[in-house]
């Protein structure tokens, strides 16, 4: 599953192997890292207290969402988000193993998610350990935003690491 | 790996990557991954660039590396 933004000319945009990996690299990092220092460091009610930790996790996430901006219209993500009949069979090839790759990655974590949720319920209330799980709106909706940006990023990523190099144009 | 003579055949014929692309169906750059090897073709394309060509398949892809066609004439000369 990814998406991928056709501009008004119709023409994908051209972006070199290094700027892709570079920025699938900040899209997948600074989105979990904003989230987790948003976590560590939570909104005060004092109005005297400067939060840094809040507003550098907040553009952590910015940053992420703008990394995937930057590529969303690129040959690259036409690859793993176009309608299949627009794409030849090196490009479905390139598709294919990209998405098995997502699949991979994606249910791997996944269950390690799942994991962790059950012991942290196991634990709840206890007084051994207290592990963090999700528990309000801000929580469950930064979790769902995360998932699907790992889910529109990780096909691309997986392209801007192993995609042979483009041919010499003639 | 899959051997082929595009690059030759295509030299041969003075076609440009995008004209023989535009031919059978494909992206121009996927013309460039399958002349280097990146990429094998399926039997469908296979087909398509052997008819484009009016060539045997087995004159364009191979499972061994080509004679060069220049040692190839040089041979037929010699005998």
């Amino acid at each position: 599953m990814s998406i991928f933004y056709r501009g008004r000319s119709g023409k994908t945009q051209s972006r070199s192997p290094a700027m892709m990996k570079l920025a699938t690299s900040i899209a997948l990092l600074a989105y979990p890292l904003g989230c987790f220092i948003q976590l560590a460091f939570p909104d005060t009610t004092e109005a005297s207290d400067i939060q840094f930790g809040e507003v550098f996790g907040f553009l952590l996430v910015v940053t992420s969402l703008f990394a995937f901006a930057t590529f969303a219209a690129s040959s690259f993500q036409r690859i793993v988000g176009d309608e299949t009949d627009k794409l030849d069979e090196f490009e479905m090839d390139l598709r294919r193993k990209a998405q098995a790759f997502s699949y991979q990655v994606f249910a791997s974590l996944t269950l390690i998610g799942i994991i962790y949720l059950g012991v942290a319920s196991d634990l709840f209330d206890s007084d051994r350990l207290t592990l963090w799980h999700p528990q309000t709106y801000e929580h469950w909706n930064a979790l769902f935003w995360g998932a699907a940006l790992y889910a529109f990023v990780l096909p691309t990523a997986y392209l801007a690491w192993t995609m042979p190099a483009a041919p010499e144009d003639e | 790996m899959v051997h082929n003579r595009l690059p030759v055949l295509r030299a041969e014929r003075g076609l440009s990557r995008k004209a023989l692309a535009d031919a059978v169906g494909v992206n121009y750059q996927t013309i460039g991954y399958l002349e280097r090897g990146d990429f094998n073709p399926s039997l469908e394309l296979a087909l398509k660039l052997s008819a484009y060509f009016d060539l045997p398949i087995e004159m364009l892809f191979s499972l061994k590396p080509f004679t060069p066609l220049s040692q190839m004439a040089n041979d037929k000369g010699d005998t």
